[in-house]
């Protein structure tokens, strides 16, 4: 069965000041959704919400139709903004550790299979808070794609890294976009136009777009233009 | 409970990532060996026990408990890894326990490097080391529950100053209750009731009783209701970052 992700009008306020108004879009297997939108738009605040980091005041967040719980989020893949890590942990420490919460059965193979991907073999053994910032991004990507999950959510993903590091990330997400949901929450537009089918733009907690990237990109001259006149014209 | 060993695994092995478990057990042994030797005169006694050790555990345990647990959650929320932690498939509870259990580990690892005193006085004269095993009990049930506080606070701010500094405080408001000074104080503002109520919840007189060699049974009961409910603060707090509670 083919993978399906449903937000149904999501609303979700902290301290009584709405952050998200009636969020709702459908995904499938396949998809790589560009998450776009200027800071402070609500984009990290939905990746939490679809990870069940926070939960939604109201509306339902579904996984094949059903709704989200802590079983469900096995099949969630997760790189939060600025791929916090445990420093004290090296990237081996930090695989086995999320091999053994996740209960995976074929622990050695997956951790294998996710170092080659993300290609972090060289520094396998070092403490995470001696790596550069490309490569603490590349173990927090291990972390998230080490059990295959049919769903990820790559919150800013190249946010931070050179040029270099900003083309093997994308590199990685295309060679594991496969039969999965992504969805890349980011301020870059570069990213969206680079490895993403399908946009939707956020702007003051509320959905404003959502189309192919084909489609979006039809709106104007660039996408940094139709960024602007889409943002700004609804009063960002 | 899904992934509980490989918090806990996670947790402990934190502790000793860093030197923060060495100077703990290191520094807690010496401090409280010196505590009964110079304060409590357990040489010049010559009493083949160890209450003059024990005595300054409620004290010690008000600064060092809080030192101990200040990161186990506001570290999380300061660097950002709880939204892996929280994206896991496993239960709040879990995370909570898991955390729990691992300082628990530590600190039961800190008393057991105090066995050798145990072993000295067993040498240097006939020790009722029945009186001497229910004052480790104590002991470490006192720890445990002071370890229920910070973490409850702990989940509160990601400053890890201030879980300190907070729960330093609420502990030794337990301990505080026991005072004569303190229950006076309370009689003359509140009345005898006031009193009464005060003594329920002063740790540090369940912690003599068993010091001095009882295991009573509204000791255990206390420690235990004690630890679950500050447990239970926690996970209140959690799910209220969580937006579970509306």
């Amino acid at each position: 069965m083919s993978t399906t992700l449903s937000l149904q009008n999501i609303e979700f306020a902290i301290s009584g000041k709405k952050i998200l108004k009636n969020i709702c879009f459908d995904a499938k297997a396949g998809e790589i959704i560009g998450f776009i939108g200027p800071n402070g738009a609500g984009k990290t605040t939905t990746m939490r919400l679809i990870n069940g980091i926070y939960t939604a005041n109201s509306g339902a967040i579904k996984i094949n139709g059903k709704e989200i719980d802590e079983r469900s989020r096995a099949n969630l893949g997760y790189l939060p903004e600025g791929g916090p890590l445990w420093g004290d942990m090296t990237p081996k420490e930090f695989l086995e550790f999320m091999a053994d919460v996740r209960g995976l059965k074929d622990a050695k193979t997956q951790i294998i299979s996710a170092v080659e991907k993300v290609e972090i073999q060289g520094v396998f053994h070092q403490r995470i808070d001696t790596l550069s910032k490309g490569f603490k991004r590349r173990v927090a990507l291990a972390g998230a794609i080490l059990h295959d999950p049919e769903i990820l959510i790559l919150d800013e993903p190249t946010d931070g890294l050179d040029p270099n590091q900003k083309l093997r990330a994308r590199q990685t997400i295309k060679a594991i976009a496969k039969d999965k949901i992504i969805i890349i929450s980011t301020h870059i537009l570069d990213e969206v136009t680079q490895i993403c089918d399908r946009v939707i733009l956020i702007n003051n907690g509320a959905i404003i777009a959502d189309e192919t990237r084909d489609e979006f990109l039809k709106r104007g001259k660039n996408i940094d233009e139709i960024f602007n006149t889409l943002t700004i014209g609804a009063g960002a | 409970m899904n992934g509980l060993n490989a918090v806990f695994k996670r947790e402990f092995a934190a502790y000793f990532a860093t030197p923060l478990a060495y100077i703990f057990i290191a520094v807690f042994v010496a401090v409280s060996v010196l505590f009964a030797v110079h304060f409590g005169q357990i040489i010049e006694l010559n009493k083949a026990d160890l209450q003059s050790f024990f005595q300054f555990h409620p004290f010690l345990y008000v600064v060092f408990i809080p030192a101990l647990g200040m990161k186990i959650w506001s570290e999380d929320f300061k660097t950002g890894t709880y939204e892996i932690l929280f994206s896991l498939p496993v239960s709040n509870i879990t995370l909570i326990i898991g955390k729990y259990l691992a300082g628990l580990a530590v600190i039961g690892l800190t008393l057991l490097f105090c066995v050798p005193l145990w072993v000295a006085i067993n040498i240097l004269g006939n020790v009722d080391n029945g009186v001497v095993a229910a004052g480790f009990l104590g002991s470490f049930l006192m720890a445990a529950a002071f370890l229920a506080v910070t973490l409850a606070i702990s989940a509160v701010s990601n400053s890890q100053i201030v879980v300190f500094v907070l729960s330093c405080f609420v502990c030794f408001v337990f301990v505080a209750m026991g005072m004569p000074v303190v229950l006076n104080s309370i009689t003359l503002l509140f009345g005898e009731g006031a009193r009464g109520f005060a003594t329920i919840f002063s740790i540090a007189d369940y912690f003599d009783l068993f010091s001095r060699g009882f295991i009573p049974l509204n000791g255990i009961i206390f420690f235990i209701s004690f630890i679950a409910f500050w447990l239970g603060l926690g996970l209140v707090v959690i799910l209220g970052k969580r937006g579970v509670l509306k």
